[in-house]
């Protein structure tokens, strides 16, 4: 008897945990789809261009920095 | 009572003997049928009386199984699969009030009689009301607390790339099967199993779940693109724009790792929305990189170039007569755009002359001149294992007539695919390696089929550097700090047999070409306005896409950051 009832008791915390475990599941889809729209090049660039005023860089407005120190560039 | 002193008249003991065994027997039989009728139902037809008793109370219902996740090679999710819930119901077991019903209607965006009607069908004990609801509006539903309906765990695929990469991926039916793209292709990989799971009913009908699992769902597994979903980005933006300005019928782009045959990106536009459930026009849905052909033009020259070299007959050096511009073979007059007396065989490809092309070709027996061609993999598939490839037609050598050997040598009377023309330049930028494509990551560059020597392939390199160089037909394809290697395209249009004047430009190039790390191809069909030549359409899309992809992949630069040279005002173009 008293084994059965732990028993009973052990399968509804387990349905508990799975119910959790599910809803936990849920809830990542949702941040996964939600980051991964918010990061769609597409989003950021025109965030970029618009909102901040972000542009390329012309290629005279590069400068290199070589691996031996010099900066290099074109003026 | 003492029954025995009760005095027993001889009438009641001549009772024939015949009655107590008709009773004995009677009572015998009666049991053996009880007997048999027991055994009838607990043995012989239990299993039929044991399911009609289940199906008073309990429902098996699928558990559905998730979908698994497509990624880019950088691990950004392309395809991602949430949990949604579908609301059932059991038409018998349905009991509710007209508010309810109102509520009903209202959560799953239905009119009061669309639910009615659904729910009066008592012919089945299963019945969609909506499905793919939200979780938050799911549980509005099942807050309702109405017997008889019920919720059903099911998974929508999401695309957060949307139109950038709906050719690519293709789309999931509501059922989650894959129907277009890599969704379909890679459906056994994707697709999971369901599961099923037994429920009972009570006495009112609501469902208690959990009561066994039958069988466990089994997942679908992730699968990793080949591709780069900043390049696939910078791909499409440049495609749509460069349709859109020479108001284009459609256009294609293709990048491909040139080490290793992987495609970054590959973008189409016109294209639709694959998270709209709609299903889009056709001609929309077609990812024209893959599956149209078209007649690829002076970007076949290469590969003529290079059989010839092969062939031993020509140095990039040697000079060939080009007739001022025309030339007769077999009756027909094969043109250039503009009359040269004679060019070097580099000449010829930065120039794009047909006659040149032509000369080169026909010094080649057919069967040589075929066989190159169908070894850099020309009239078969690529091997992307894309849902409905077009692989195009190779003529059969022995049927060849010169005259079609030497429109061949400038990609007239053969249609290729863009992909496989993207791919075949890999035997430019791998030392004469033509590198098989995929669309899935590889962890080691795949191994590719030997097919010009590796002086041969250096050499037309050389020759396809000079393309981009003022005096070559695509000086607008340069590329800050790199150089570039490419060849332009122009090809009429083919209707009802005839060439009419309308245009494929095509733009195919590699970078940086003193050791190349992508390829990308560039085709729109039917440029409208005055500008047609590869080298005014596609060359510049060429170009943003190249220098745009290099930079997001930190290729060390092989050239001076002020190698793009001014454009002269006169664009030669190459011959039509």
């Amino acid at each position: 008897m008293t084994s059965q009832h732990k028993a009973r008791k052990l399968f509804v915390e387990l349905q508990n945990e799975k119910e959790r475990a599910q809803q936990m599941d849920v809830e990542w889809g949702r941040l996964q789809l939600e980051q991964s729209t918010l990061v769609t090049p597409g989003r950021v660039e025109s965030l970029a261009r618009q909102q901040l005023q972000m542009h390329m860089p012309q290629s005279d407005q590069i400068r290199y920095i070589r691996s031996n120190g010099v900066v290099t560039g074109l003026q | 009572m003492n029954y025995a002193t009760v005095p027993q008249t001889s009438s009641q003991q001549a009772l024939p003997a015949w009655r107590s065994r008709v009773l004995y027997v009677l009572l015998l039989t009666g049991m053996a049928g009880l007997l048999a009728r027991a055994v009838y139902l607990q043995g012989i037809h239990n299993d039929f009386l044991q399911q009609k008793g289940d199906a008073r109370y309990g429902r098996v219902i699928e558990v559905p199984a998730h979908r698994g996740m497509i990624t880019d090679r950088n691990g950004e999710p392309l395809a991602v699969s949430t949990p949604v819930e579908s609301v059932w119901a059991s038409p018998q077991d349905v009991e509710m009030t007209a508010k309810q019903a109102k509520q009903l209607a209202q959560l799953v965006g239905l009119s009061d009689a669309e639910v009615k009607a659904k729910l009066s069908d008592d012919s089945h004990d299963f019945v969609f009301l909506k499905r793919q609801l939200p979780p938050e509006q799911a549980r509005q539903v099942s807050l309702l607390g109405i017997p008889g309906i019920s919720l059903q765990r099911e998974y929508r695929r999401y695309y957060p790339g949307g139109e950038v990469t709906s050719h690519l991926l293709g789309f999931t039916d509501v059922d989650d099967n894959g129907r277009e793209g890599i969704e379909f292709s890679l459906q056994a990989k994707l697709g999971g199993k369901a599961g099923s799971q037994q429920v009972i009913k009570d006495r009112r009908g609501h469902i208690v779940e959990d009561v066994a699992s039958l069988r466990a769902p089994k997942e679908g597994s992730d699968v990793a693109l080949s591709i780069d979903s900043k390049i696939q980005f910078l791909a499409f933006r440049e495609i749509k724009q460069v349709v859109e300005q020479h108001h284009a019928k459609a256009g294609s782009i293709v990048v491909l790792d040139a080490k290793s045959g992987e495609v970054l990106a590959l973008a189409n536009w016109p294209t639709y929305n694959s998270n709209n459930r709609n299903k889009p026009a056709l001609n929309l849905m077609r990812n024209r990189a893959v599956t149209d052909l078209f007649e690829p033009g002076s970007t076949m020259k290469p590969f003529t170039v290079a059989a010839a070299l092969e062939g031993g007959k020509f140095k990039p050096d040697t000079v060939i007569n080009t007739e001022n511009g025309v030339w007769t073979v077999g009756g027909r007059k094969i043109h250039d755009t503009h009359q040269k007396r004679s060019l070097t065989v580099a000449q010829v490809i930065q120039q794009s002359s047909n006659v040149g092309a032509a000369k080169m070709a026909l010094s080649l027996t057919p069967q040589i001149f075929c066989r190159s061609l169908s070894e850099n993999g020309f009239g078969a598939a690529t091997g992307s294992e894309f849902p409905g490839e077009a692989t195009g037609k190779l003529r059969d050598y022995k049927t060849l007539r010169p005259i079609e050997q030497a429109t061949m040598s400038y990609g007239n009377g053969i249609s290729v695919n863009l992909l496989q023309l993207a791919r075949a330049y890999t035997v430019f930028a791998n030392g004469g390696e033509l590198k098989p494509v995929t669309l899935l990551k590889q962890e080691i560059p795949a191994v590719g089929i030997k097919i010009y020597s590796e002086t041969t392939a250096r050499e037309v390199r050389d020759m396809l550097e000079l393309v981009v160089k003022p005096g070559g037909t695509a000086p607008l394809a340069q590329v800050a700090g790199y150089r570039v290697a490419g060849k332009t395209g122009t090809s009429h249009k083919l209707q009802n047999g005839k060439y009419v004047d309308r245009y494929v430009a095509s733009f195919v190039g590699m970078a940086p070409a003193s050791n190349p790390r992508l390829i990308v191809a560039v085709m729109v069909d039917e440029p409208a306005g005055s500008e047609y030549y590869g080298g005014l359409v596609a060359a510049p899309a060429f170009s943003n896409v190249m220098g745009a992809a290099l930079r997001t992949l930190d290729v060390p630069y092989d050239a001076p950051l002020n190698n793009v040279l001014q454009a002269p005002k006169e664009i030669i173009g190459e011959d039509a």
